[in-house]
């Protein structure tokens, strides 16, 4: 562990400890990239259980941040996987296991909490996949169908898109086609040049209009 | 009486294509080509006019607005127009409008039709989003004599003179957007000339007209479209409620 108790038994506090094998570094990437995705997953939960419920492309963006949060998350467990794996945690002696027994036992917990459990086993329910049964061979076979299902659809969704012109004013066989008219501006999106500004001050021209002063 | 509802930008001259391309698809309406020339008149000085009414309250003197179309033959010297002609005008004059011939002509005859407006100074108050504003409006159809002559036995005198060209989009909603450009007419002994005040861009307008300034639900409605449209259109066009003193007619009261 690496708290150290603050009020450590006077009499046993001379067995100073040893934390320089303590992968501190490791630990403490992770504690910031699950502090960050607390509080990512918690705004998503109190944004939806608003009784307004935000703009779709918001929600969006912040399930965006969300899932980037939670891969990076992810990487850092694995880059960290051989360390975490053959770390051990146990209480320092020093610890006033009478008094904190509740925190002890939740701290040193390895088992899931039973509100995960239940998340996990839901999960599992819900997949389509009957685990005990089929061999993992089986399984591996389902999800590479999965896979390509998912890589089909993806190409469905690319090839109907390339026939739809999204900018601009004329539909994508209009524009095959050439029966657009001489002159007609077609528009690109283009992110940069949307916003318009303002060349001269609206209240001064409003001004003279109403008193002729300029 | 009207009670019009309005938000303010602008947009520079580079954007005015994309930007007619953008409010066509919005209003579901093609884009209307219109130019007005306005004539503002105001109290003449020299008559002694009693700032107070008989109960002793203050009286604002308030500018009159007449307005007339300029006619679109007129402008394009014969030539049919379309919204493109607006791309073109980016100087202080307009190459195939005679202004001096029109001026000269309009102000002498009796044949236009003009609108005659009075305005209020808009609502005042903090957290307001829109401008809203009592406009009094009427039509002269005819007078008898010019419409100087008119305006003449009125009490009124010349103060300033603009000409408005611009698009207009009419919304299903009733909403009204309008982007224009102006110019301010320079009348120097018999020459009129025009300089034109909104350089390198257009001046844009959305407003909401009710007609009765207690039609509260209308009010409450033309209030949302508009702020509907406002944020419709963020990031792209601004539509800002403008400083109210700047919409203000009155004279210079504190004289």
């Amino acid at each position: 562990m690496t708290d150290t108790p603050l009020n450590a038994d006077p009499l046993q506090s001379t067995a100073i400890a040893d934390f320089s094998d303590v992968p501190t570094q490791a630990l403490d990437a992770l504690r910031m990239k699950l502090s960050q995705l607390t509080a990512s997953l918690s705004k998503i939960r109190d944004e939806m259980s608003r009784a307004e419920l935000p703009q779709w492309y918001t929600l969006q963006a912040q399930l965006t941040v969300t899932l980037t949060q939670l891969s990076s998350l992810t990487n850092t467990l694995d880059h960290y996987e051989e360390t975490l794996d053959s770390t051990v945690a146990y209480p320092l002696p020093s610890f006033p296991t009478t008094a904190h027994e509740g925190l002890i036992t939740t701290l040193m917990r390895k088992k899931n909490i039973p509100e995960v459990e239940e998340w996990i086993k839901d999960a599992k329910e819900t997949n389509g996949l009957d685990i005990e049964s089929l061999s993992d061979a089986d399984i591996k076979k389902l999800i590479n169908k999965d896979k390509d299902i998912t890589s089909w659809a993806t190409q469905c969704l690319l090839d109907e898109r390339a026939k739809h012109s999204y900018t601009g004013l004329y539909t994508k066989r209009e524009q095959n086609e050439g029966s657009i008219e001489e002159g007609a501006s077609l528009y690109t999106s283009s992110v940069s040049n949307v916003k318009t500004s303002r060349p001269f001050s609206v209240d001064k021209v409003l001004k003279f209009v109403h008193q002729g002063e300029l | 009486m009207v009670q019009q509802l309005a938000l303010f930008s602008a947009i520079e001259d580079e954007s005015y294509a994309l930007c007619v391309e953008t409010l066509t698809i919005l209003s579901s309406n093609r884009p209307k080509l219109f130019a007005n020339f306005s004539n503002v008149y105001k109290p003449n000085p020299i008559l002694q006019i009693e700032k107070v009414n008989a109960k002793n309250q203050l009286v604002e003197q308030t500018r009159v607005k007449l307005s007339t179309a300029i006619p679109l033959s007129n402008l394009g010297d014969g030539a049919e127009l379309n919204y493109h002609f607006m791309e073109k005008l980016d100087k202080d004059e307009i190459e195939t409008f005679n202004v001096n011939n029109f001026i000269h002509e309009t102000v002498a005859n009796n044949r236009n039709h003009w609108s005659f407006q009075i305005s209020d100074i808009p609502a005042a108050g903090n957290n307001r989003k829109l401008s809203n504003q009592t406009i009094h409006e009427s039509v002269l159809q005819s007078s008898n004599g010019s419409v100087s002559s008119f305006i003449d036995e009125l009490g009124y005198v010349n103060d300033y003179q603009f000409i408005t060209v611009g698009v207009k989009f009419q919304f299903q909603s009733g909403v009204i957007m309008e982007i224009y450009k102006i110019w301010q007419v320079v009348q120097k002994d018999d020459a009129v000339s025009m300089k034109l005040l909104t350089k390198d861009g257009f001046m844009v307008k959305a407003m909401y007209n009710v007609n009765k300034s207690t039609d509260i639900e209308s009010l409450n409605s033309g209030s949302q479209l508009l702020l509907k449209l406002k944020v419709d259109l963020r990031d792209y066009i601004d539509l800002d409620i403008p400083d109210r003193k700047c919409l203000d007619t009155r004279l210079n009261h504190l004289d």
